[in-house]
């Protein structure tokens, strides 16, 4: 996996959001087991603190859970991947919004645009 | 109990204060940054901590103890300057660090140089610079001691030997030991550290977790360095 | 700990000594073979006759120069392996100070003895002949016998020979505690030192004269026994030797510990 990290937020924050979005996009399959702290830590280049921090906050979100000797694994629950996907959408979609409405494109205008763009795309 | 505290701790040369009144508390399994430009007294801690100074006021204690034969047992120290003696081979540095410390992994610092393909025969004065630091650093880390002190680990390596360095802090990691890295080049090192603290002119400015540091300013620990230490 | 540090310190310092005294005695050796061959006069060539002669000067370079080589390296080695940057490796090793002054001396007296001994061997290569080694060996048979007829001889080498151990090793810590109060300053380490080292010197002159000197009331020494008084002048010797040397050894250890100024 990936792992690349920007200034300015904390790193387990960061490392909680990259889980998800590999959980959300099915990178990281339903019931998958996840890498040991330490393996985690040292993929990432981070402090193995801040890995285990992130992999409790993500078990505390209820997206990846503990089996005592054999590891952590992805939740099975397609409830709960399905509402991640929802957020990470949601705020793709804010982003967007927002950048559009800065070049003048909002409202009935935006949603054509983006019909228009698609239809394009899709020839 | 802290791996190392430090309670008013002051230290002057001549006239220069070096360390004025300085409070540190580390607990076991953290890994800390201790960050200030050059000559803001780092050294200074790490040789006091190391008992190759002696305190002017206030106190230094590891694991509860002044710095003593006890202490030197669970210190391991990385200088910023290439030390090791010329004519020695690396087999036979890994035999005198057998020697004088009971906790020296001999079989994993034998792994890493066999890794390294660095040659056991070989003589340290035939090295070049870059290997005779990667040396020093694994035998350093190849102790499995209460508190690491690094002072400036990464400073002018290449970037190889500084993932190594990253690389090995990480996969040591034992949560009844800690590491103080001392350096003033902060962007290659503050996603390892769980703590920093700035250092300047003897006194310390800051001491936080990194990730608060990063969550409260919104900057990198590098930034918020910078902007703290502009002069 | 002293084990493993006399150990490292043997195995530091013999890879440089050895050579020393090796070569020395091969010198000895050739200069032995040289004297021979240029005993046959008129025949041998210029070219050779040269070569013989420098050998010879060398031989008798070596042996003026073999013990001033040896105290030049033992300083040398104190001073580069205690206060320079292996003194960052050596201070933190969990051994006190007083094992890493006694590693430096005991080492150094023991390569001071063996420079001596290899000036004897030197000279008995360079002197190896049948009717020399007779008589070498006649003489030392006539100290053994004078050793085992006579009392106090060998009372009197043995006393002769443990004062020249403790001049050795007084010697020794007086350079130590010489480096290592010049090298407590920032700067001039060097200089420093050498200031201090005579400044020693004079310190133990003065010393001695009051004691050994003023001390001792000679007129009465001269009415005893020549054991008694020759005892009295070994045990005054050999106290003013652990006088001076503990001094310098406190003066070492004090500054070691305390007022360690590594770069």
């Amino acid at each position: 996996m990936e792992w690349r990290f920007d200034s300015g937020a904390a790193i387990y924050a960061q490392m909680v959001a990259r889980i998800k979005e590999a959980i959300a996009s099915g990178a990281l399959a339903p019931g998958a087991r996840l890498p040991a702290v330490r393996e985690l830590a040292l993929e990432a280049g981070v402090n193995p603190n801040t890995a285990q921090r992130a992999l409790a906050e993500l078990e505390r979100e209820g997206l990846i859970y503990a089996v005592r000797t054999s590891g952590r694994f992805v939740t099975e629950d397609e409830g709960a991947i399905e509402t991640v996907r929802r957020e990470l959408a949601d705020a793709r979609a804010e982003g967007f919004i927002t950048a559009m409405a800065a070049l003048g494109y909002t409202g009935d205008g935006l949603e054509a645009f983006l019909k228009d763009y698609i239809r394009k795309k899709e020839e | 109990m802290a791996v190392l505290t430090c309670r008013g701790l002051t230290k002057k040369f001549g006239s220069t204060v070096a360390l004025d009144g300085v409070d540190i508390t580390v607990e076991p399994g953290r890994v800390v940054g201790l960050l200030g430009p050059n000559g803001s007294g780092k050294t200074t801690l790490i040789k006091l901590a190391n008992g190759l100074l002696t305190p002017g006021a206030g106190e230094i204690l590891i694991d509860g103890k002044k710095p003593g034969v006890e202490t030197k047992r669970m210190v391991s120290y990385l200088p910023e300057r290439a030390c090791l003696p010329d004519w020695m081979t690396a087999e036979g540095l890994m035999g005198f660090y057998s020697d004088f410390y009971a906790d020296f992994d001999r079989d994993a610092a034998a792994g890493i140089l066999s890794r390294l393909s660095i040659e056991g025969k070989q003589k340290i004065k035939h090295m070049s610079k870059g290997t005779r630091e990667k040396v020093q650093l694994i035998m350093v880390m190849s102790r499995r001691a209460k508190l690491y002190l690094l002072d400036e680990p990464i400073g002018g390596v290449d970037p190889a030997a500084r993932d190594l360095i990253l690389d090995t802090i990480i996969s040591n990691y034992n949560p009844e030991a800690s590491v103080v890295i001392s350096t003033h080049l902060i962007a290659d090192v503050e996603k390892v550290l769980d703590d920093v603290i700035f250092i300047s002119h003897g006194k310390i400015m800051l001491a936080a977790p990194a990730d608060d540091v990063r969550e409260q300013r919104g900057k990198s620990v590098d930034e918020v360095f910078r902007e703290v230490f502009r002069c | 700990m002293l084990g493993k540090l006399l150990k490292h310190e043997l195995r530091a310092t013999a890879h440089t000594m050895l050579p020393i005294f090796g070569v020395m005695l091969l010198v000895s050796a050739m200069a032995n073979v040289c004297a021979r061959l240029t005993n046959s006069p008129g025949d041998t060539p210029v070219v050779l006759m040269i070569i013989f002669t420098l050998v010879v000067i060398l031989f008798g370079a070596g042996l003026f120069a073999i013990g001033l080589v040896t105290v030049f390296i033992m300083v040398r080695r104190f001073r580069d392996n205690l206060l320079r940057d292996e003194g960052y490796i050596m201070h933190t090793l969990p051994v006190s100070v007083h094992a890493q002054i006694w590693s430096k001396v005991l080492v150094s007296s023991l390569w001071y003895a063996a420079s001596s001994v290899t000036m004897v061997l030197s000279i008995l290569l360079v002197s190896w002949d049948v009717d020399t080694i007779m008589e070498i060996g006649n003489v030392a048979g006539e100290i053994i016998r004078a050793m085992t007829r006579e009392d106090h001889v060998a009372e009197m080498i043995a006393e002769v020979l443990a004062l020249l151990v403790l001049a050795s090793l007084v010697t020794s810590l007086s350079f130590d505690a010489a480096l290592s109060i010049g090298h407590s300053f920032a700067k001039n380490k060097m200089a420093l030192s050498v200031l201090t080292f005579v400044g020693l010197l004079v310190l133990g002159e003065i010393f001695t004269y009051y004691t050994l000197g003023k001390g001792i009331d000679y007129a009465a020494l001269r009415t005893v026994d020549f054991i008694e008084g020759w005892r009295v002048t070994c045990a005054a010797g050999a106290g003013i030797l652990l006088a001076m040397g503990g001094a310098c050894y406190a003066i070492t250890a004090f500054f070691l510990k305390r007022k360690l100024n590594l770069e």
